[in-house]
């Protein structure tokens, strides 16, 4: 009650925070508006399937969240000994105690979306490697041939692949699992699958054709990744051109305040 | 007293960092496995010639550094660190050029065999003929892909891992898939699929070519960055050297001097390294 009266805006925001609770367990929230994201960071949904996404298949969720817990305990733990929080700061705690908390949760997405960016780079020379052994044999033998070639990253991808197209040769659904595998977030994967069923099931003319259109793309996405990587390179140089500036205006204004300070 | 401890500290600290350096460089150099120049006693890789060029060039930069701070202690650790990052930065420039041949002899052992293979097709006769125009460390393991290709499939293959692994391309990979379904699955390699690897050569020289151009001028503009940091940083010290009373604001006046002067020169030392290791990645 005492801090209820001493941080009165707590009234207005409980039941405004209720709503939207309601709202985002019922779905009425746009899958991409800011709000709904911002919610699913709140509520943690899948927490074990992100960390697999992330990379982290050794670790336990348990173990992860006790690690989680325990480091925000220890920086509270850190502010009040050192820090000068008192007792009376306690909402401050609680908001510093929630963000170190989710600091780790958006580790994990960051995480996430690195490997995603990784596997976009990579899937070209992936695909490029099936497209080259799609000349010399049917689709499926190529793929199976093309395990000793692709990327470490995509070895299971294409054996599970091998797999399922021997269960069921004709349809798309082998590819298709593939796809939803990633939900999505290989953007080249789509197209150039499709592409390789159609050459499947065509005539050899109409392989050529298809083969001319998956290459082209491969070799126009294969260069923009090169690009990319050059220029991430180009501009980690650019950028440490700087420090010779930076520590020439550091100096010169520490070697000011000395000056100024003696004058 | 304080006041002059804390400078002592600072000092202290500063030749930690200065060994920490060397010792890392040390480190690194040692955990590298891929040499290409061999480093076992550094200096034992250079003539004399050089090793006194080095000397002068040390020698020559810590009497510059030392009108700006007359300090014996900052000359000392300048003139060291020098003395042994030259080399390094030498030694690191040689492997830079002989990348760079290396990814020639790497285009050209391609593009030969993609011709040569359309013409032919026999990898055994376009491997050897390929062979005899390559200048590099690629002749050598060309000539053991040769002699394995009498040997079987499993050894044709395990000496192409050598290769992919000494050289990281893609047109080699997809080069090697080609020459192994050629050989032992006598696979028939259509003009279109020779096609599709001569554009992903050419596309590669072209890209690799005109990163290794836009690095080299961002390195010469980092160089002369530098300098002119430096000279700028000499001239303002000149002038407000004046100001700067005996006691505690000179010592804190050297030790800025000593932070900004091995600060910058080991910068410059990284920065260097990596752009040499980078000039002809794919």
């Amino acid at each position: 009650m005492t801090l209820l009266l001493k941080y009165p805006y707590i009234f207005a925001i409980i039941p405004f925070a209720i709503v939207i609770v309601i709202a985002y367990f019922l779905d009425a929230f746009p899958k991409s508006s800011v709000l709904k994201k911002f919610l699913d960071l709140i509520a943690e949904k899948d927490l074990g399937k992100l960390m697999i996404k992330a990379g982290l298949t050794n670790t336990s969720v348990v173990s992860y969240q006790i690690l989680r817990v325990g480091l925000a305990f220890m920086v509270i733990l850190i502010l009040f000994v050192f820090g000068g929080i008192g007792k009376d700061d306690i909402i401050l705690a609680v908001g510093i105690w929630l963000a170190m908390y989710k600091l780790l949760y958006v580790f994990l997405l960051i995480k996430e979306r690195n490997r995603i960016n990784k596997l976009n780079q990579e899937l070209p020379y992936c695909i490029k490697a099936v497209s080259y052994l799609c000349y010399l044999y049917p689709v499926n033998n190529a793929f199976e041939k093309s395990i000793d070639y692709v990327p470490e990253v995509f070895k299971y991808d294409i054996e599970t692949l091998v797999k399922d197209i021997d269960e069921d040769p004709l349809t798309f659904a082998p590819y298709k699992k593939w796809i939803d595998r990633y939900e999505g977030k290989l953007t080249l994967l789509d197209g150039c699958l499709r592409n390789l069923y159609r050459m499947s099931s065509s005539t050899s003319k109409e392989q050529d054709k298809h083969l001319a259109n998956l290459n082209s793309s491969l070799s126009a996405e294969t260069r923009r990744v090169r690009k990319a990587k050059n220029d991430s390179i180009n501009s980690t140089i650019t950028w440490l051109g700087m420090i010779p500036v930076l520590l020439l205006a550091t100096m010169l204004i520490v070697l000011i305040v000395v000056v100024v300070g003696a004058l | 007293m304080d006041k002059y401890r804390n400078v002592l500290i600072i000092q202290a600290v500063l030749i930690f960092v200065a060994i920490s350096v060397i010792l890392f460089v040390i480190y690194s150099e040692k955990k590298q496995k891929k040499k290409i120049v061999k480093r076992r006693n550094i200096y034992s890789n250079f003539p004399l010639r050089s090793l006194v060029t080095i000397f002068a060039a040390s020698l020559g930069v810590t009497l510059f550094l030392n009108s700006v701070e007359n300090n014996t202690i900052t000359s000392v650790m300048v003139f060291s660190l020098l003395m042994f990052l030259l080399p390094y930065a030498l030694l690191n420039n040689q492997e830079r050029l002989l990348r760079e041949a290396i990814f020639d002899d790497v285009i050209l052992y391609c593009q030969n065999m993609a011709m040569l293979l359309k013409q032919s097709h026999n990898a055994y006769s376009s491997l050897k003929k390929v062979q005899e125009d390559l200048q590099t460390s690629l002749a050598d393991d060309v000539a053991a892909l040769i002699a394995a290709l009498d040997n079987g499939r499993e050894a044709t293959i395990e000496s192409m891992a050598i290769i992919e692994k000494n050289y990281p391309y893609t047109c080699i990979q997809n080069l090697d898939v080609i020459i192994l379904h050629m050989q032992f699955e006598h696979a028939n390699i259509n003009d279109s699929l020779i096609m599709l690897l001569q554009e992903d050569i050419d596309a590669l020289e072209k890209d690799v070519r005109d990163n290794k151009i836009k690095r080299r001028i961002l390195r010469i503009q980092y160089i002369f960055i530098t300098a002119a940091c430096f000279v700028t940083y000499w001239f303002f010290i000149k002038q407000i050297r004046p100001s700067f009373a005996d006691g505690f604001e000179k010592e804190i006046f050297k030790v800025g001097n000593a932070v900004y002067i091995l600060s910058t020169l080991v910068s410059l030392f990284f920065v260097d390294r990596y752009f040499n290791s980078t000039t002809t990645k794919e």
